[in-house]
């Protein structure tokens, strides 16, 4: 009993692709030590190979596109210039410190900075390398593991700037963090991009983080984002943070954000989905010590031919922790969804509490979507669960609004931006809440008002 | 100390050979050995076409490693694929089978003599030894209402066209590996057609015993009920102590036409294996689906499986007629070694089609254990509904429970519910049962029983006995 | 019948009783107070024998012979109960079913016949008049989803149909609106007999106003620190623990 998606053959240009990274490489100069850990994960990258169909993780994903696009890196000469007011849309009012890239680049005019506690590193690469050279080198170091994902070992092999934050023990950062990574694809080639983002909360320091990439329409040609996020929680720290992906339709994004949490440290994460054409995040925690607490939720909402492919792991190692996830898609015309999410227990992660529940609200019936919620137990004194839903609104639900009143329609797109926004309300930014909402009226705008 | 640890042995009271001389050809597999098996059966050209079909796409076929299980590679040609019990002469009634085989189905406690239950209901069996049909009861009775219940084999000499039609129209030769093996090389089975409005007056079933050491069984049963008629049939299995694994990749496939209702139930207990080294046992690799032909059709499938090394089954149905309901009710133990990997397909095609999952896995011991399973609302699946529940118990920290859904939505219509959780017996649950005065074993058996109760109540009276006192019979002993 | 000699014990190699003495004999009803974390509970625990609890010396005498080598079935089987102060929740189990289970334990105990479903049931309902429960509760799985009310009286009706002649009340109060803890109040009472005794550990005097205690005692640090009739639980609601508790450090 094979349980594949079944799908298009293609063409996989691997070599091709491989030759052209190669091509790519040392045209940047880093120190030593950078020129090494790179290589070291290209060399990782080139024995991992592409991800495949065989591996589970990537099973039901095309990379083709991606693979046979040719992109090239970002031009710096080509950057658009951007004003503050061409950014407004997509800024978290609240932030009180924000860093802007435009197509990988950093942008120090658009980027924000008040008010810094004493002892907090938040900077891009160059500028922390000159700062903070030495713990730049000692953090990238210990989070760059070997670890299975080729497109993570990309990234590290090819990443120019990021962005480096490091909030000292018992410092608490109130305001929002905000980091954009805006692309503007104003070329007619295909064109990519390594985001990379480093977050270390020392002993009980508490962090409210925004990651947002966002694709400027229109795009003259494809992009592709290789977006990699390191969340380092050492004990009793606290983050919440909210990734934020809306690309431009015709962008690629794979991304990947690991989280290890360190003893009862806690941290809140949502993802939410609205753009591209093909997007993947993935995320992996991994509880390292006692009493951690995890909170999950994604959203994606879906139009056109998008892909999402969300995908988590939730690896209890130690006992005494506790994750809650929830993921939500609302699918519309011949978008595609999939969720697939892994709770591991353990041996002797004992009274480890781990729930999860997928809920998918279809729109269109040329919308597609997959779901694997999956269990792995190895002990026996643990509360684990895990829910799915699949179909439409509840017909209940409908009929209670009619019976207010209500017309079908209206009823209909209440309900359905309720759906989304039980997820938005969790993101601990009110503008931020008000900017998706509307952003998710508007992508389903078509399927209630067209 | 914890009362939940220490793990104890059980005996398999089933794990005794009888001394049967038998006809049993040369290991390993060739298309000669196909072409054996077919010629020996004297089957028409439509059965060796069938069987060479298989056999040709089976060599190109990998051996799947895709389950959560784990077990030395297989030489499939280092097993036996035809092994009967010689016949004295022809026989024509029961009175001539062999003593000693009645014997050892008696052992088993079948009967294979007409008598009645001790309820008072009859039952039919279909005796299956080693690679052969050995004795069909109320064959005659049923005949009387249309009803055709025989081996597999009678079935290819006495009904071609039936055989021919529906064999291999649920699960093709090419479905899977060990489908692909078992459309080769089986050798006998049973065969069940119930005509249209017509219900089985008595519960249909086959009993399938392995003997021979480094015999594989692969045995075929098809089940064909007509427009407007209702069966209700029953499996069970058992096989000797030997320190070899054997090999049982059986096919079911379930045919059920308009308005049709078939409810297939299964207590499976295959030797295990020894308990403390794993050694022998049987990898039961058995391929079961049922397709929902007609409009209102109902295939039910219920399995208590307990026994086997390892356990590699995933009974489904097709539900392919508008109205068509498919149901798998299923409780999975493992305890000590044993591997069991287990769920179904629920495949939505026609309109307003339902399905129903329940399934519960307890392990124990250093088992591990895995749900399975597949739900597919496909594009023309409109309204179509499934609920499924799938819930895990663990005893002792040395097991593992795993479970792993697929969920594929294609019609907006379609309406999928899916719910797991995992529970243990806590040791404050048995300290309350004991301070009523009521013994950790009782109160074990009483919580396993309230787990799998959803379960218990599809299976048909007896069974449902048999499989309550088995759940009690494999967990003796895991709490002390 | 229960006899407690200079008894100690330990969870998780911590002394939580240490040395307590305690006599209960036929027809008495014995109060045991005390703060959070006195021990009243783990008294109960340990004279039941709960696994968690080891006796680490002393005695529990039962009916003249000591219990401590029994495990709890057969403590259970001799005739000791107790109601739990959180009865745990048997997902699956059927109420009805669990209470035939206990009650037929204690016939096979006593030499005599099981009975069937049918001959328990005439009982069942008969007991469930006794203690006014809503017999819709005896076909629902043994306490799931019952309220905190509902799982004490549920308790109180498995006392009533198993008879013990020592029943152990741990917190049987605890969590009761005012109706609740009267109509638990009146199943006690009906079910107190001469022959029978009864132990109630509680942290508050209220239950003690429905059901009337022979001896009061109040459990300290793990030792009996003051005795005395009923008059004592009402200083106790008046003045709290502390002057008892003062007392007795005082006269140390």
């Amino acid at each position: 009993m094979a349980i594949q998606m079944q799908s298009k053959p293609t063409v996989i240009q691997e070599e091709a692709f491989r030759n052209h990274l190669s091509r790519l490489q040392s045209c940047e100069q880093y120190p030593a030590w950078l020129t090494s850990l790179k290589q070291e994960a290209l060399n990782r990258f080139e024995a991992l190979g592409l991800p495949s169909r065989r591996q589970e993780a990537w099973r039901s994903i095309d990379l083709a596109p991606i693979l046979n696009a040719q992109f090239r890196p970002f031009d710096e000469k080509q950057r658009p210039h951007l004003s503050q007011a061409d950014i407004a849309p997509y800024v978290c009012q609240e932030a009180t410190n924000r860093l802007v890239f435009v197509n990988g680049f950093y942008d120090a005019d658009l980027s924000t900075f008040t008010s810094l506690l004493a002892g907090c590193v938040v900077g891009d690469f160059q500028s922390a390398s000159r700062t903070h050279g030495d713990l730049l080198q000692s953090t990238l170091s210990s989070l760059v593991t070997e670890g299975d994902d080729a497109f993570e070992s990309l990234n590290t092999a090819l990443f120019g700037n990021g962005v480096f934050i490091s909030i000292p023990e018992n410092t608490v950062i109130e305001a929002p963090i905000e980091i954009l990574f805006l692309t503007a694809a104003n070329q007619d080639v295909p064109q990519f991009g390594y985001p990379r983002v480093l977050v270390t909360l020392n002993p009980h320091a508490k962090l409210n983080l925004i990651t947002r990439s966002v694709g400027l329409e229109p795009a003259k040609s494809s992009y592709f984002n290789n977006m990699v996020v390191d969340l380092n929680l050492l004990e009793g720290a606290s983050l919440q943070y909210t990734y934020i992906q809306s690309e431009a339709s015709n962008a690629y994004q794979l991304a990947k954000t690991n989280l290890l949490l360190h003893e009862k440290s806690q941290a809140d994460l949502t993802s939410i989905t609205l753009g591209g054409q093909l997007s993947r995040h993935a995320v992996a925690v991994k509880f390292l010590a006692e009493h951690g607490t995890c909170q999950l939720q994604g959203l994606s909402v879906l139009n056109d031919e998008t892909q999402v492919f969300d995908y988590t792991v939730m690896d209890h190692l130690k006992p005494n922790c506790t994750s809650q996830q929830l993921y939500k898609g609302i699918l519309a015309a011949q978008a595609r969804s999939e969720f697939d999410g892994t709770i591991i227990i353990h041996q002797n992660a004992q009274q480890s509490d781990a729930s999860q529940l997928n809920r998918t609200l279809m729109l269109s019936d040329d919308a597609r979507v997959l779901t694997r919620p999956q269990l792995k137990i190895d002990a026996d004194d643990v509360k684990c669960s895990h829910g799915a839903t699949v179909g439409q609104l509840e017909e209940e639900q409908l009929f209670y609004l009619a019976s207010r009143g209500l017309s079908a329609q209206t009823a209909q797109s209440v309900l359905t931006y309720g759906f989304a926004e039980e997820v938005i309300e969790k993101i601990p930014s009110v503008s931020v809440q008000n900017q998706l909402i509307q952003q998710v009226h508007k992508a389903l705008h078509d399927d209630y008002n067209g | 100390m914890s009362t939940l640890e220490s793990i104890a042995n059980q005996e398999y009271k089933y794990g005794f050979r009888s001394d049967i001389e038998s006809d049993v050809i040369p290991k390993g597999l060739t298309e000669d050995t196909v072409r054996l098996i077919s010629a020996r059966k004297n089957e028409p050209a439509f059965m060796l076409e069938f069987r060479l079909k298989a056999f040709r796409h089976w060599q190109k076929m990998e051996e799947p490693h895709w389950a959560n299980v784990d077990y030395p590679a297989i030489d499939y040609q280092d097993i036996i694929y035809y092994a009967a019990p010689k016949p004295k002469a022809k026989k024509k009634s029961l009175d001539e089978v062999d003593p000693e085989l009645l014997k050892t189905f008696d052992k088993l406690g079948i009967s294979l003599t007409e008598q009645k239950r001790l309820s008072g209901v009859p039952i039919a069996v279909d005796a299956v030894f080693d690679s052969v049909s050995v004795a069909t009861t109320f064959k005659k009775d049923l005949l009387k209402h249309g009803i055709i219940f025989c081996s597999f084999s009678e079935a290819v000499q006495e009904y071609p066209e039936l055989v021919e039609k529906y064999l291999g129209s649920v699960v093709p030769t090419t479905d899977n590996f060990f489908a692909a093996l078992n459309s080769a090389v089986f050798s006998d089975g049973s065969f069940c057609y119930i005509p249209p409005d017509t219900v089985c007056p008595m519960d249909l079933s086959t009993y399938f015993r392995i003997n021979t050491e480094g015999a594989g069984q692969f045995e075929r049963t098809l089940i064909i009920c007509d427009r407007n008629s209702k069966v209700s049939y029953l499996e069970g299995c058992t096989a000797p102590m030997f320190d070899t694994n054997q090999l049982h990749a059986a096919v079911v496939e379930l045919v059920a036409l308009e308005n049709a209702e078939i409810k297939y139930s299964t207590v499976q207990n295959w030797f295990a294996g020894d308990p403390k080294t794993g050694k022998g046992g049987i990898y039961n690799f058995v391929t079961k689906r049922g397709k929902c032909l007609g409009d209102h059709s109902h295939i039910s499938w219920t399995q208590v499986e307990t026994g086997s090394a390892i356990t590699w089954k995933y009974p489904s149905c097709i539900l392919q007629g508008d109205y068509s309901k498919g149901e798998f009710y299923s409780v999975a133990l493992t305890n000590n070694l044993q591997q069991a990997d287990t769920g179904t397909k629920m495949i939505h095609i026609g309109k307003n089609t339902t399905s129903t999952i329940i399934s519960k896995g307890i392990s124990a011991g250093k088992s591990t254990n895995a749900y399975r399973g597949m739900v597919s609302m496909k594009k023309s699946a409109t309204n179509a509904r499934n609920f499924t529940q799938c819930d895990s118990m663990l005893i002792g920290s040395n097991c593992a429970a795993n479970t792993f859904p697929v969920i594929e939505v294609q019609n907006k219509t379609a309406r999928v519910e899916h719910e797991a959780s995992t529970s243990k017996i806590s040791e404050d649950q048995l300290f309350y049962f004991r301070q009523r005065g009521i013994e950790t074993e009782e109160a074990m058996s009483a919580i396993i029983n309230g787990f799998c109760k959803e379960v218990f109540r599809e299976l048909p009276g007896e069974f449902a006995v048999e499989a309550t006192r088995l759940l009690g019979l494999k967990l003796e002993n895991t709490v002390g | 019948m229960l006899e407690i000699r200079d008894l100690h014990a330990c969870r998780d190699e911590k002394e939580i009783l240490k040395g307590i003495n305690l006599s209960v004999k036929s027809g008495e009803i014995h109060a045991i107070m005390g703060p959070n974390g006195s021990g009243k509970s783990t008294l109960a625990k340990v004279v039941v024998g709960h696994p968690a609890y080891t006796v680490t010396s002393g005695d529990i005498l039962y009916q003249g012979k000591s219990i401590l080598e029994e495990n709890p079935e057969q403590r259970a089987l001799d005739g000791i109960f107790m109601a739990f102060q959180y009865p745990v929740e048997i997902p699956g189990v059927n109420n009805a079913n669990f209470l035939r289970l206990a009650y037929n334990a204690k016939r096979t105990f006593q030499g005599q016949e099981e009975l069937d479903p049918l001959e328990f049931d005439d009982l069942l309902q008969e007991k469930l008049k006794l203690v006014e429960m809503d017999p819709s509760f005896i076909n629902r799985s043994v306490n799931e989803g019952f309220s905190g009310g509902e799982k004490k009286k549920n308790e109180i009706l498995q006392m009533a149909i198993l008879e013990p002649q020592l029943s152990i009340l741990d917190e049987t109060d605890s969590g009761l609106d005012i109706d609740a803890l009267r109509e638990v109040a009146n199943g006690v009472n009906k079910l107190m007999q001469p022959d029978r005794a009864m132990i109630l550990v509680t942290h508050y005097q209220r239950l003690l106003n429905y059901v009337q205690p022979d001896f009061v005692h109040v459990l300290s640090a793990g030792r009996i620190v003051k005795s005395g009739g009923k008059d004592l639980a009402l200083e106790l609601e008046d003045r709290g623990y502390d002057w008892v508790i003062d007392q007795q450090t005082a006269e140390v």
